[in-house]
């Protein structure tokens, strides 16, 4: 009797001791990210939960900071030598903090990088060292109600501008609201990208070896909306007042305009909304393909002053995993950043997939640090004033973009 | 009707009017909150046809609503009730004792006044770090009472300054220190100007969320606008997430102030009239 209990008594405190032990060596991992709250979830609490039933000895603290308060709230964390060990970042964060040595080198030995997009990998490396585990290459193009445009006789997502200046009177005649094309987003997408279609490098514009103001590219593609204005594809003076991220997608939503420039990540949403028949396609061009305009926007970093470097390093790389990866495709309707990765994109988005495949994708300049980042608010800015004066002359708007990237470089 | 009846007939009119203008926003707020994704789908301007009250069942279930209104309560409480009492006790000798010396403290408090907030942020973090105080109550209690006392001497140093000062030879008369005279004389008639200051501080406090989502790390310390701040996208807003968020962050401040509606107005107005 005496053995059994002396055994018994044994068992406990070895449990006791080993279950101490496991608590002892169970790390927390401080997370920021600007995705994975009520409005954008992103999937990343059931990654998250996923990550840690696989890696029970790490629990995971996930913290909500919007992008915008992540150039405020961030940098006094890294300066003060208390940041979080893994933050979602963006390349004009990496370019920033990355040079003031307070992100860890990656490794582009790791087994992800040696999987990158090639399109994505100059981007993404900085002398030899990557500071960015890429999540995500999302798509910016146009939203389009496919019922309202077969109420005007259109079978089709517009393509080309031929394609959009016709949609837009026949929809215009059937008393239908062609285009939401907002001063503060849809209206530069579409600039943006029918201009760099046209012209040779993004990067010599950004650098100010080219000039906006004599690209032949974005004076036609300013005037491209001067066309649209005169095809009654949109209300210039309305479209300048109405928000891209509220009011724009609520109307679009209703059902009373029946395209729209916006992101992918809108898809989730408007997937959700009752009768909505709607199409994700590419931005017109004067390319048959129409314009993927792709942005490379989220990743993972590590930081340079990161208790837990192992840790961070297994959170990082369980999003390398295709499988785990996917679960975040879906919810973005997203691109996976890694060759032969599968997309997240449903099948209403396969006119972008298509225009994809056909060669008409261009990287957003602003995510790839093409173009300096102060310039993506001036051209808003500055097109939003167009709206409201179309008698400018293109001079007159482009100009101000010549001076800011002089201002940024 | 005589003329000055019209005209102010008229005031009234165009008072109420305003007083319209400047509810809207709320008024669309708990409309948006009481309707259903679809219903604002449909109708993005329209008013409910029932009251809905599933967003706020769904918020409530996502916000940790009760602890962040508790944390929220206990942090602009102490931080008014720290600002007034310091900023006072400060602002008396700044305003009684005129010399080059008190008006470079004034200077210096004014500079406080004028510093941009992003200026502040990291040296704030920095020293808070080096005293142990991050993700502390006592640590944002502390910012937010840095923060909001330039303010409070500021305030505090005019109306002090107008205060006669026959009261204070009175009182020393009396043999009152000047500890005694500032507790017993100064303190009890800058009622007015405590209600007042109170207002910005409390409203100050109760809807940033910089300085908790700087200093603050736990969940069970978060203020209450950072759990509404979790329903704001970054690339789009969901009515039916964001408003009853929104409406539910606000409210506790609301009911403060209509419990305490007549002591602010009458501390507020107290004074004005001689």
């Amino acid at each position: 009797m005496r053995r059994i209990k002396r055994a018994f008594f044994g068992a406990a405190v070895s449990g006791m001791v080993l279950g101490h032990a496991a608590v002892a060596q169970s790390v927390t991992l401080d997370v920021t990210a600007w995705k994975g709250n009520e409005a954008e979830p992103a999937g990343l609490p059931d990654l998250i939960a996923d990550f840690e039933a696989a890696n029970p000895d790490i629990d995971v603290e996930l913290s909500y900071i919007s992008r915008l308060d992540t150039d405020v709230v961030l940098p006094p964390r890294l300066q003060g030598n208390n940041a979080p060990d893994v933050m979602m970042t963006d390349m004009p964060l990496v370019d920033i903090w990355a040079g003031a040595g307070l992100l860890a080198d990656l490794g582009t030995g790791s087994e992800w990088y040696g999987r990158l997009e090639p399109s994505l990998v100059p981007s993404v490396t900085s002398d030899g060292a990557i500071y960015i585990m890429p999540l995500e290459v999302i798509g910016m193009g146009n939203f389009v109600n496919m019922d309202l445009l077969a109420q005007a006789g259109i079978n089709k997502a517009p393509t080309t501008i031929n394609e959009l200046h016709a949609a837009c009177r026949m929809l215009d005649a059937a008393g239908i609201r062609p285009m939401i094309f907002t001063g503060g987003f849809s209206a530069p997408l579409f600039v943006i990208a029918n201009g760099l279609e046209q012209t040779d490098s993004a990067r010599a514009l950004g650098l100010a070896e080219k000039s906006f103001t004599e690209s032949d590219g974005f004076n036609a593609s300013v005037d491209l909306v001067r066309g649209l204005i005169d095809s009654k594809c949109l209300d210039p003076q309305e479209q300048a007042g109405l928000d891209p991220w509220s009011t724009a997608l609520t109307e679009f939503k209703a059902g009373n305009f029946a395209m729209m420039p916006q992101g992918a990540w809108n898809i989730g949403d408007f997937s959700g909304v009752e009768g909505l028949n709607f199409a994700f396609a590419p931005i017109p061009s004067n390319k048959a393909s129409g314009v993927a305009l792709d942005l490379f926007g989220i990743g993972w970093s590590i930081s340079a002053q990161t208790a837990h470097p192992e840790e961070a390093r297994r959170f990082v790389e369980f999003f390398a995993e295709a499988a785990n990866l996917q679960k975040m495709l879906d919810a973005e309707s997203a691109y996976s950043p890694f060759q032969g990765g599968a997309s997240g994109t449903p099948d209403l988005a396969a006119p972008y997939d298509q225009a994809r495949v056909d060669g008409g994708v261009i990287m957003y300049p602003f995510a790839v640090l093409d173009w300096p980042k102060p310039l993506e608010r001036e051209i808003w800015d500055s097109l939003t004033g167009f709206l409201l004066d179309t008698e400018k002359s293109n001079e007159a708007v482009l100009e101000r973009w010549d001076e800011v990237v002089e201002d940024a470089l | 009707m005589t003329l000055p009846r019209i005209a102010s007939f008229a005031a009234q009119a165009a008072m109420v009017c305003i007083v319209l203008v400047m509810l809207t926003p709320v008024f669309y707020m708990i409309a948006m909150s009481l309707r259903t994704a679809a219903e604002i789908v449909e109708q993005p301007l329209g008013l409910p046809d029932r009251l809905y009250f599933g967003n706020y069942v769904n918020a409530l279930s996502q916000m940790a609503y009760l602890r962040s209104v508790v944390n929220s309560i206990g942090i602009t409480l102490a931080v008014t009730v720290l600002v007034a009492f310091l900023g006072s006790m400060a602002a008396y000798p700044l305003a009684r004792r005129t010399n080059r010396f008190t008006r470079l403290v004034i200077m210096l408090v004014a500079l406080g006044l004028a510093t941009p907030p992003f200026v502040t942020i990291t040296p704030i973090y920095v020293i808070f770090r080096n005293l142990g105080l991050l993700d502390s109550y006592l640590g944002i209690i502390l910012a937010f009472t840095a923060l909001n006392l330039p303010l409070a001497v500021f305030f505090y140093t005019s109306f002090i300054g107008a205060i006669p000062k026959e009261l204070e030879e009175a009182a020393r008369l009396d043999n009152c220190n000047d500890w005694q005279i500032y507790w017993y004389i100064i303190r009890p008639l800058l009622g007015p100007a405590t209600a007042t200051l109170s207002l910005f501080v409390t409203l100050m406090v109760w809807n940033d969320f910089t300085y908790p989502l700087l200093l603050l790390t736990s969940p069970e310390k978060f203020t209450v606008m950072i759990s509404v701040y979790r329903f704001l996208g970054n690339l789009n807003v969901q009515p039916d997430q964001l408003f009853p968020a929104a409406v539910l962050g606000s409210l506790p401040l609301l009911v403060l102030f209509v419990i305490f509606q007549r002591r602010i107005v009458a501390g507020v107005t107290a004074g004005a009239v001689k």
